[in-house]
C-alpha cells in the first residue's frame, strides 16, 4: 500500500513534470512555429503591416513613439512585427487593447497565434466601438470662405454614422494641428516646417457643423463613401489606434486631408492614396482621387448660415425699406409688411443675431435677451420657414488644381506658364468660389522673337479676395502680390503689391474697385506707385467667362502707366480651356496694343 | 528670405482659434471667435489647426441634471444640452434639423403635427433665459 503510493507519488511527481516538459516544449514548439511561419512568409513584408503602421519610403510617418511596440518601430517593420507578437503572448505593452486592428489582422494571417495570446478584456475599446456603431462613412469638405482666400485650400475629414436620418449625432474624425499659440506669425511658420503636432481627434458632427455653417460661414459638401461593413469596421479600429500618437504637421503635404486618407487606405486594402501626394495635398483633390476608386457613392450640400442669410436677402424679402431699421435699431416690424416679409425679417434677424453674438458684437446676456424676444415673436406666425438654396456646382467636377498654360502673343512671342496651385481670376470658377482667388509658385517663362527664352514673372503668392458687399454685409475686398517680374519688356524687379477695395454684385456677376500699391525693387533702384482699378467679372453664360479691367497708376520718377485687360475664357472640357487678352498698356515701349491667345490646361 | 516666407505662410496659412463659451445645460454656449487673434482673423480662418483635441464620441454623458423624460436616453440629453440655441430657433421657426434630429430621438412619427404643438407653444418650453436641457427635454415631452 504504501509501495503503491509511493509508486502513485512517483506517478504523480513524474506527470507533473512530464506535463509541465510537455506544455514547456509546445509552447516553444508554437513560438518556433510562428517565428518560423513569419520568417517563411515575410509577413513583415506584407504591404498592409507597412499601411498599418503608416510607412512611406521605409520610414513611418508617425513621429510619436508610443505607435510603435519596438523602440526601431518606426524604421524597423520587422522588429515591430516580432516585438508586437511577443508582446501579445506576455501580455505586455497592453498591444491587444490599444492595437485591436494590428491583433485582428496578425491573428487573420498567423494560424497559431490565437491560442498564444494572453487574453482579458478590454472595456474602453468596446465602449468606443458599441458607442461610434458605426455604418456609413461620409467625407466631408467644408468649401473656402470668400472673406478669406486663406481658407479656400478648404479641409477634409471623415463622418461616420450609425443613422442616416441624424447625420448631426454621428462622430467627425479629424486630423488637425495641436496648438495654443495664438501669434499668426508663428503659427504660419510651424505650420510650414512641420513644427506641430499633428493628431487625430473624434468629435461629434454637430460641433463641426457649428464651426463651419454658422461661425465661418462656410458650406459644406458631404460625400458617401462606397465601404463595407468590413471595411468601415477596420476605419473604427484603426482610427482607435491612432488616438494618442501624433505626426508631425506639414501644411503643404501632410496635412489634414492627407492624413485622413491614411484612414481610408487601411480600411479598403487596394486603395493606392497618399503616394499620390507628393509635393502638396489640396482637398480638393484628395476627394477627387477617392472619386477615380468609385468610392464617392453620393454629393450632399449643407449651406450655411450665411447661405440662408443671402437667400432671404436675395429672394424672399419682397419689400426691403424697412429691414435695416429693423435690424439695426431694434425698430418694431413695419404693420405694412404682407405677412411673409415679416416672418423673413425676423428669420434674418434671428440668424443676423447669431453671427453678430459669434462676432462678440453682443456679451452672453444682452444677446440671450434679444434672441428669446425674437425667437418668440417669430413663433406667433404659424408658418414654418424653408430655404430654396439652390446646390451649386459640385466641387468634385471642378478643374484639377495644376495648371500648365501656352499662349502666342501678338508680339510674336510664346508664353509658357506653370501653376502647381490654386484658382485665379482667369479661371471659370465651377465648383470653386468666384472672387476668391490664390495662387502659389506660379512661374512664367517667355520667349520673344529676338532673344532667348528668359523667366517672365514668378509669383510667389498671390491672394485677391473680391468680397461682395450688400445691403448688410460689407467685407472689404483685398489683395496680395508677392513675386518677381520682368517688367513691361523693361528690368527685372522683384514685386510687392497690396491693395484693397470693395466689391459689389453678386457671385457670378460684380464689379470691383480697389486702391493699391505696386512696389518694385532692384538693387539700387526702386519703383513705387499709387493707384486704382476698376473691373468686372461675368459669369451669366454657361462656361464662358468675360473680364474688364482698367488700372492707373502713378509712380515716381515721373512715370504714369494706363492699362486696360479685356479677356474671356471658354471651357472645353473640365480640364481644358482656351483664352483670349487684349491688352493696352501706355507703359511698354512698342506694341502697347497685344492679343494674347493660348490654353489652359489644368491637372 | 525667411521674413518673406513667414509672412506668406502668415497669409496662406489656414488657421482658426474659437473660444467655445460653453457654460453647459443652458442657452448661449453658441461658438465664438476668440478676441485676442482678431488682427489675424481676416486673412486666417479655416480649421486646419485647432486648439481644442479630444476623442469625445456623441453618445458621451453629458453632465448636465436629467430629465423626468428619457432619462436614460443619453443621446438625447447630450445633443439637447449642447444645441440648446439651435433647438430653440427651430422650434420657433416650426423647422430645421436640430428638431428632426431631437424628434427622430424621440421616436416621433407624427412630426409636422408635433413641430406645429411646439411652435405654437414656444413660450412654455424656452420659458426663459435660465432654462435648462433637462426642464426642455420634459416640456417637449409634453406635447409628443
Amino acid at each position: 500500500m504504501i509501495q503503491l503510493l509511493n509508486i502513485c507519488n512517483f506517478f504523480n511527481r513524474k506527470s507533473k513534470y512530464f506535463l509541465l516538459t510537455f506544455l514547456f516544449s509546445t509552447l516553444c514548439f508554437s513560438s518556433s512555429t510562428t517565428n518560423s511561419f513569419i520568417e517563411q512568409t515575410k509577413l513583415y513584408e506584407n504591404p498592409y503591416w507597412s499601411k498599418l503602421l503608416h510607412y512611406t519610403n521605409g520610414k513611418s510617418e508617425i513621429d510619436s513613439h508610443n505607435f510603435f511596440i519596438s523602440k526601431d518601430g518606426k524604421t524597423d517593420l520587422k522588429k515591430e512585427l516580432f516585438e508586437t507578437i511577443n508582446s501579445l503572448k506576455n501580455g505586455k505593452n497592453n498591444v491587444l487593447c490599444r492595437f485591436p486592428l494590428r491583433v485582428k489582422w496578425l491573428k487573420e494571417n498567423i494560424p497559431s497565434l490565437e491560442k498564444d495570446i494572453v487574453t482579458y478584456p478590454c472595456a474602453q475599446l468596446d465602449e468606443y466601438i458599441s458607442s461610434i456603431d458605426a455604418k456609413y462613412v461620409t467625407m466631408v469638405f467644408p468649401t473656402a470662405h470668400i472673406n478669406s482666400p486663406a481658407s479656400m485650400y478648404g479641409h477634409t475629414f471623415l463622418r461616420v454614422s450609425s443613422n442616416e436620418e441624424t447625420p448631426l449625432i454621428s462622430n467627425a474624425i479629424n486630423f488637425a494641428a495641436k496648438t495654443d499659440d495664438t501669434n499668426g506669425f508663428i503659427f504660419a511658420y510651424k505650420g510650414l516646417f512641420g513644427e506641430y503636432e499633428g493628431r487625430y481627434s473624434i468629435l461629434p458632427y454637430y460641433e463641426k457643423i457649428k464651426e463651419y455653417n454658422n461661425l465661418e460661414q462656410r458650406d459644406i459638401w458631404e460625400y458617401d463613401l462606397d465601404l463595407t461593413q468590413e471595411q468601415i469596421d477596420r476605419l473604427v479600429l484603426h482610427a482607435f489606434e491612432l488616438k494618442d500618437s501624433y505626426s508631425d504637421y506639414f501644411f503643404f503635404k501632410e496635412n489634414c486631408s492627407y492624413n485622413i486618407l491614411w484612414l481610408l487606405e487601411v480600411a479598403r486594402n487596394d486603395l493606392d492614396l497618399v503616394s499620390h501626394f507628393t509635393f502638396k495635398t489640396v482637398p480638393l483633390d484628395s476627394i477627387k482621387i477617392l472619386k477615380s476608386y468609385n468610392l464617392v457613392k453620393d454629393s450632399k450640400f449643407r449651406y450655411s448660415n450665411m447661405g440662408k442669410m443671402k437667400n432671404i436677402l436675395e429672394k424672399k424679402i419682397e419689400n426691403k425699406d424697412y429691414l435695416k431699421a429693423f435690424i439695426n435699431e431694434d425698430k418694431p416690424i413695419n404693420d405694412s409688411l404682407i405677412t411673409d416679409d415679416k416672418i423673413s425679417y425676423l428669420d434674418f434677424k434671428i440668424l443676423y443675431l447669431q453671427y453678430q453674438r459669434a462676432n462678440n458684437q453682443y456679451d452672453k446676456k444682452e444677446y440671450l435677451n434679444k434672441y428669446l424676444q425674437l425667437l418668440k415673436e417669430r413663433s406667433s406666425y404659424s408658418k414654418a420657414s424653408s430655404y430654396d438654396i439652390k446646390t451649386p456646382f459640385n466641387p468634385l467636377d471642378s478643374h484639377d488644381s495644376a495648371k500648365v498654360s501656352f499662349f502666342y502673343d501678338s508680339t510674336d512671342s510664346f508664353e509658357l506658364g506653370l501653376k502647381p496651385v490654386y484658382t485665379d481670376i482667369y479661371d471659370i470658377s465651377d465648383g470653386y468660389l468666384e472672387g476668391a482667388y490664390i495662387d502659389f509658385f506660379d512661374l512664367n517663362i517667355k520667349k520673344t522673337k529676338d532673344e532667348n527664352i528668359k523667366l517672365d514673372k514668378f509669383t510667389l503668392l498671390k491672394i485677391k479676395s473680391l468680397a461682395q458687399q450688400d445691403m448688410i454685409f460689407k467685407p472689404f475686398s483685398w489683395g496680395i502680390d508677392l513675386g518677381y517680374e520682368h517688367f513691361k519688356d523693361q528690368s527685372d524687379y522683384l514685386k510687392i503689391k497690396p491693395e484693397t477695395g470693395f466689391t459689389f454684385g453678386n457671385e457670378k456677376n460684380f464689379i470691383y474697385t480697389m486702391v493699391g500699391s505696386n512696389l518694385y525693387y532692384k538693387n539700387s533702384e526702386q519703383l513705387y506707385s499709387v493707384g486704382t482699378s476698376v473691373g468686372f467679372i461675368i459669369n451669366q453664360f454657361k462656361d464662358i467667362k468675360l473680364g474688364i479691367k482698367y488700372s492707373y497708376d502713378k509712380y515716381n520718377r515721373s512715370l504714369e502707366n494706363n492699362e486696360v485687360e479685356i479677356f474671356t475664357t471658354y471651357k472645353i472640357d473640365r480640364n481644358l480651356a482656351l483664352n483670349i487678352k487684349y491688352i493696352n498698356d501706355d507703359l511698354y515701349k512698342k506694341d502697347k496694343e497685344r492679343v494674347k491667345a493660348g490654353i489652359f490646361y489644368y491637372f | 528670405m525667411k521674413k518673406i516666407i513667414v509672412l506668406i505662410a502668415a497669409l496662406g496659412l489656414s488657421i482658426s482659434i474659437y473660444a467655445n463659451d460653453n457654460t453647459g445645460c443652458g442657452l448661449g454656449s453658441i461658438i465664438m471667435r476668440d478676441q485676442s487673434t482678431t488682427a489675424l482673423q481676416v486673412m486666417a480662418v479655416s480649421s486646419n489647426v485647432t486648439g481644442s483635441q479630444t476623442f469625445g464620441i456623441t453618445t458621451g454623458t453629458s453632465n448636465c441634471s436629467k430629465p423626468n423624460n428619457f432619462v436614460s436616453n443619453e443621446k438625447l440629453i447630450r445633443f439637447v444640452s449642447e444645441n440648446m440655441d439651435e433647438l430653440a430657433m427651430d422650434i420657433s421657426s416650426g423647422k430645421g434639423e436640430t428638431l428632426s434630429t431631437v424628434a427622430k430621438l424621440m421616436n416621433v412619427e407624427n412630426t409636422p403635427e408635433f413641430f406645429a404643438k411646439l411652435q405654437a407653444n414656444f413660450s412654455t418650453i424656452y420659458t426663459s433665459e435660465n432654462v435648462t436641457s433637462a426642464t426642455v427635454i420634459d416640456s417637449i415631452a409634453k406635447y409628443m
